[in-house]
């Protein structure tokens, strides 16, 4: 994800190189959501502050191929200073409060993201990001307090940018079963007899509280999916209760842990648990326990009518990756 | 009546009868079990009593006497004349059992540099390679012992190597100090063992030492835990975020990055780390658990280095032990990138010594 390239720059003593926390940058708020002045309103992914400079940079991350209009002309309308009290920014002197826009993408997607700018006529500089690479283009949109931060336009990375947030809402299930797995691993260990759905989604994503009802239940809904397939992989340790009903709630009861074995057996017991999730990869699910047609109802609100989700890409290859 | 002075009384060491010490980490980060119910997990509820000290309980074992002083916090001091066969037993039952207590997991810096001023008479490195090195590697299993005035310069000789610069990893230390608060003759185990002879009560300012160096070091992990914040408590209005991953560099290429991945996340002592690896690129992303204390660990890591993501609230002995064991088995040599952490970890000499 493009936010976590733009988050280890920013961040120090990593492997890679935190170039914007050198000169001078460092994160006041992630998904700040400030009133426009011509109406409506826009949630800024990351805002950098230079505190030196009373320098703002409002940063919008990307993932996908497009921009979104209306977004892209409200970030150009942002007042600072109606960031700095979203924000509760300190600062810490009364030089001028400047700002800028900066979009974020991946870099092979970056061509399309600058054809959208470009299209609504909105000039903002861009950092694309890959495993090995981040590059500030467009850079003469950009201040130049951003400029000095990229000596050479780009930076190298040694190691891909640090998945400090994992996943999202807009994670495919797959990573949902990946997340959980472990979760339901970590509960055995302390002997949790039983997890309700809204409890993982509140532990396991970083947003999830701050979400409006409609993206929780879309994350509620994967959540259900995943621990639906797990319960499938293996039924004597897991066993996925749905309330009647439907809903985000749900409960996973765990039917036996390593923790009841002596230190040896304990071992093997969970070595066996990485074992079934390998074994069982490729494998199918029964039928009976997956529940498509609940994730259909729930996300087609959510999601783009023309590309199939995940949930159901995955029901009709009988994939689960793990 | 019994005090801390009746404590030291009963340990006063010679060199016919050494104490034994062994520091614990007894550690509930949830909160929910006191002192008294850690003690009761240890020795059963039934087998120790108070003292008029409020930090210092005795408690009794297979016919043998302990005294257990609480007065550093989560790290533990349990005081002996028991031998080691006698008390360790019961205590590595205990620890692999329950997730509030553990070892502490001394780094190899730690016991390179021991004490300040103090003559090393014995030396002890154990490199145990053969589940993250191939066959082929010199130093798969690498252990020394040596003893005697010039056994750290020899250590030294061998560490300047190529092929066993990563694998000179110190497991045991023996030394005498002679200064004028006293004289001790102290050995010193990486899982926080201590067997000593000489004044008992310096015997006790020495293990307070050799622990807040390494509490130093255990929070400082700590606070690089991942904490995401809502701005004015309110999850409406945005957030923050504090911390970052733990960044670790090897001195050395991982070999076989399939091989590295299975053994550290076999769930098997010492890592207890639980996971499944996904290789990307030339890198292995895990979301771990580390079994012994029930609390996720991801991390990620490449040829040459390692990242940890320290859930919030997650505890740093987690990591002492990852890093201790890494010595031990993979590179001696490795490095925290944080200056802060890598201060704590190498502990540089001070000057004169």
């Amino acid at each position: 994800m493009p936010v976590n390239a733009l988050l280890g720059l920013c961040t120090p003593n990593d492997i890679n190189p935190a170039v914007l926390s050198h000169a001078g940058f460092r994160i006041v708020g992630l998904e700040i959501t400030v009133a426009c002045s011509v109406g409506g309103r826009v949630t800024i992914d990351v805002v950098l502050l230079n505190e030196a400079e009373s320098h703002l940079v409002f940063c919008e991350c990307k993932s996908g191929n497009n921009i979104e209009n209306e977004q892209a002309e409200r970030y150009g309308m942002i007042d600072p200073k109606s960031v700095v009290t979203a924000a509760a920014i300190t600062l810490s002197n009364r030089k001028p409060l400047t700002s800028e826009v900066l979009y974020v993408c991946l870099a092979d997607k970056s061509e399309r993201i600058i054809q959208g700018l470009d299209g609504i006529s909105a000039d903002y500089a861009l950092l694309t990001v890959s495993d090995s690479e981040v590059a500030l283009r467009r850079a003469e949109n950009a201040s130049e307090i951003l400029r000095d931060a990229f000596p050479g336009g780009s930076v190298k990375l040694p190691a891909p940018p640090a998945r400090i947030i994992d996943f999202d809402h807009d994670s495919p299930v797959s990573v949902f079963v990946d997340k959980v797995r472990p979760y339901l691993i970590r509960a055995a260990a302390r002997r949790i007899e039983e997890v309700s759905v809204p409890r993982i989604a509140e532990d396991l994503c970083v947003h999830y509280r701050r979400y409006q009802q409609a993206v929780r239940q879309q994350i509620a809904k994967r959540f259900q999916t995943a621990l639906r397939q797990l319960s499938a992989e293996d039924p004597d340790t897991y066993r996925y209760e749905q309330v009647p009903g439907g809903g985000p709630e749900g409960v996973v009861r765990l039917l036996r842990t390593p923790e009841e074995f002596d230190h040896r057996g304990r071992t093997v017991a969970y070595q066996s648990l990485a074992r079934v999730s390998r074994r069982r990869k490729g494998k199918s699910v029964d039928p009976n326990q997956l529940d498509l047609l609940a994730d259909v109802e729930g996300s087609s609100e959510m999601e783009d009518p023309s590309e199939p989700s995940d949930d159901e890409e995955e029901g009709l290859e009988g994939e689960e990756t793990s | 009546m019994t005090t801390r002075a009746d404590m030291i009384d009963r340990l006063g060491c010679d060199v016919s009868s050494p104490t034994r010490t062994i520091v614990v980490e007894a550690h509930d980060p949830s909160g929910s079990s006191s002192p008294d119910d850690i003690m009761a997990i240890i020795f059963g509820s039934s087998n120790f009593m108070e003292t008029d000290d409020a930090y210092v309980k005795r408690a009794f074992v297979n016919d043998g006497e302990v005294w257990v002083d609480q007065l550093q916090g989560r790290f533990w001091s349990i005081h002996t004349k028991m031998p080691m066969g006698g008390i360790l037993p019961v205590l590595k039952e205990k620890i692999e059992s329950h997730r509030e207590l553990d070892w502490l997991w001394l780094p190899s810096n730690h016991l390179q540099n021991l004490w300040p001023g103090a003559s090393s008479n014995r030396v002890k490195t154990k490199f145990q390679g053969h589940d993250f090195l191939p066959a082929s590697d010199p130093a798969q299993d690498l252990s020394i012992n040596l003893a005697g005035g010039g056994a750290e310069r020899l250590l030294a000789y061998i560490s300047q190597e190529d092929n066993y610069r990563s694998a000179v990893s110190f497991d045991s230390v023996q030394v005498s100090v002679r200064d004028s608060i006293g004289r001790l003759d102290e050995a010193v185990h990486r899982m926080g063992r201590f067997a000593v002879t000489g004044d008992f009560e310096y015997h006790l300012q020495f293990v307070n030492i050799i622990v807040g160096r390494y509490r130093k070091l255990v929070e400082l992990c700590e606070q690089s835990s991942l904490a995401w914040k809502p701005i004015d408590g309110s999850s409406d209005d945005g957030f923050t975020f504090s911390g970052g991953p733990i960044a670790i560099r090897f001195s050395r290429e991982i070999p076989d990055m399939e091989q590295f991945a299975a053994s550290l996340f076999a769930a098997r002592q010492p890592f207890r780390l639980w996971g499944i690896p996904q290789f990307k690129d030339d890198v292995v992303y895990v979301d771990a658990v580390d079994l012994h204390v029930g609390q996720q660990v991801r991390m990620e890591i490449g040829r040459q280095w390692m990242r940890v993501h320290l859930e919030s609230g997650g505890c740093g002995n987690a990591i002492a032990r990852l890093i201790s064991n890494l010595q031990h088995r993979f590179d001696s040599r490795l490095e925290f990138v944080d200056p802060s952490l890598q201060s704590a970890l190498a502990l540089p000499a001070p000057a004169g010594v």
